[in-house]
């Protein structure tokens, strides 16, 4: 009876955040307008590349996996309709109803957050037994008005926040079980490895969650190894622009300006400083959750790692690294992972501090 | 630590409420604009020049 009543009060956030997603997608309104789309348009029109074998196109994030989630959800709305009556060839009926297979592409993101997010406290709850702790994650997530706004879009940060959630299924046992995880330590670096290398090439503001393999001390290789074969395997749609690929994030990294502009090197630091404090009033939260891991960690200061310590060095270093990147592009959506990561951390530390006779690994 | 945790919780839930409303009514402010811009398109059609 508790498990079941445990199941209904976790299941209660992500149901309401689905219900919600259409209300929310009602609102924003149709995807042809200027503000809604880009990048959803590149999205549908590189799904259906795919579906015509046809390397896609568009590679800036990369967004591999959100094109092939993209070309299975068209191809079966399309099938859906091709059987019930609607005789058109799959480009035709794409391009003269794109409307309706963002919506159907919205739709698929929308479920698989709110499974995620059901699956991520369900795993908290598993190795915690703290029904507060795995629904202070899931609170956590509506922190941040980018997840509401990441609901209405067909773009990679929706499957970000679904990615990141999956990436703490793995993550909870390694933090929060008491006994039994280095018999499954392997397995659970490994599937944290492929989540990563998913969440990585969906887009490349994921990268600073490689952090997390902090949190797996003796399967950093199993770790890095599952995440290498990941990105390889996702990366075979797009061989063959690889190196414009390569070319476009390498221009993002070395060049001083936004995109790809200006010339070569580091950008000047007043503008370093205004993008920093342009995001500051958006993303409160984050900062301040940062300075509050950032005093925890000064304040368990020892000589032996133990898991709450790994746990917030990981934490700054993401929410660190993802600062450094918006520290030249600055926008709120880049910072999607970081937030979602602060779901765990504060779900992890709650359930630290009010366990009895509770012990880090 | 607790204490401060809940804390920024409960506020940036808050805060995220009104953020989540502003949000809501830009976006529809924003259609009511483009919904004008086409009518007013419509209305001028009239008086649209025709390149001799």
């Amino acid at each position: 009876m508790r498990i079941v009543s445990a199941k209904l009060s976790l299941a209660a956030i992500p149901v309401s955040l689905l219900t919600l997603s259409a209300i929310l997608t009602q609102h924003h309104g149709p995807y042809y307008l200027r503000n809604n789309f880009d990048p959803e348009y590149n999205y549908l029109l590189n799904s259906l590349n795919l579906l015509t074998l046809h390397s896609p196109a568009h590679t800036d994030h990369p967004g591999t996996t959100l094109q092939i989630l993209g070309a299975a959800v068209v191809w079966l709305q399309w099938l859906g309709g091709y059987l019930m009556g609607r005789r058109e060839a799959l480009r035709e009926a794409v391009l003269s109803h794109p409307e309706e297979y963002l919506r159907g592409m919205n739709f698929v993101l929308n479920v698989l957050i709110s499974g995620a997010l059901y699956r991520a406290a369900s795993a908290i709850h598993r190795v915690s037994k703290s029904i507060t702790a795995a629904m202070l994650l899931q609170i956590t997530v509506l922190v941040y008005l980018q997840t509401f706004i990441a609901l209405t879009r067909v773009s990679p940060e929706p499957l970000l926040i679904a990615a990141a959630l999956a990436l703490m299924i793995p993550m909870a046992p390694m933090v929060l079980s008491r006994e039994g995880v280095e018999a499954n330590g392997g397995r659970l670096a490994a599937a944290a490895g492929v989540l990563f290398g998913f969440g990585l090439i969906t887009k490349v503001t994921f990268a600073p969650l490689a952090a997390v393999v902090l949190l797996f001390p003796h399967r950093k290789r199993r770790f890095a190894w599952a995440a290498a074969s990941t990105v390889l395997l996702l990366l075979l749609p797009i061989a063959p622009r690889l190196p414009a690929m390569a070319s476009w994030l390498g221009s993002l990294v070395v060049h001083s300006g936004q995109y790809g502009q200006g010339r070569i090197g580091i950008p000047e630091a007043n503008a370093v400083a205004a993008n920093i404090i342009s995001l500051w009033p958006d993303q409160l939260p984050l900062f301040l959750f940062l300075g509050l891991y950032a005093m925890g960690l000064f304040r368990r200061v020892g000589p032996k790692p133990d898991g709450e310590r790994r746990l917030l060095i990981a934490a700054c270093i993401a929410i660190a690294a993802e600062g450094v990147m918006v520290a030249k592009h600055p926008a709120t959506h880049y910072l999607v992972p970081a937030l979602v990561l602060t779901a765990f951390v504060n779900a992890a530390l709650w359930r630290r501090r009010h366990a009895a006779q509770w012990s880090w690994r | 630590m607790v204490v401060a945790l809940t804390a920024l919780v409960a506020i940036g839930l808050g805060r995220n409420v009104w953020s989540v409303r502003w949000w809501v009514e830009a976006a529809e402010q924003d259609r009511e604009n483009i919904a004008e811009l086409r009518a007013l398109e419509e209305r001028l059609r009239p008086c649209e020049i025709i390149p001799s």
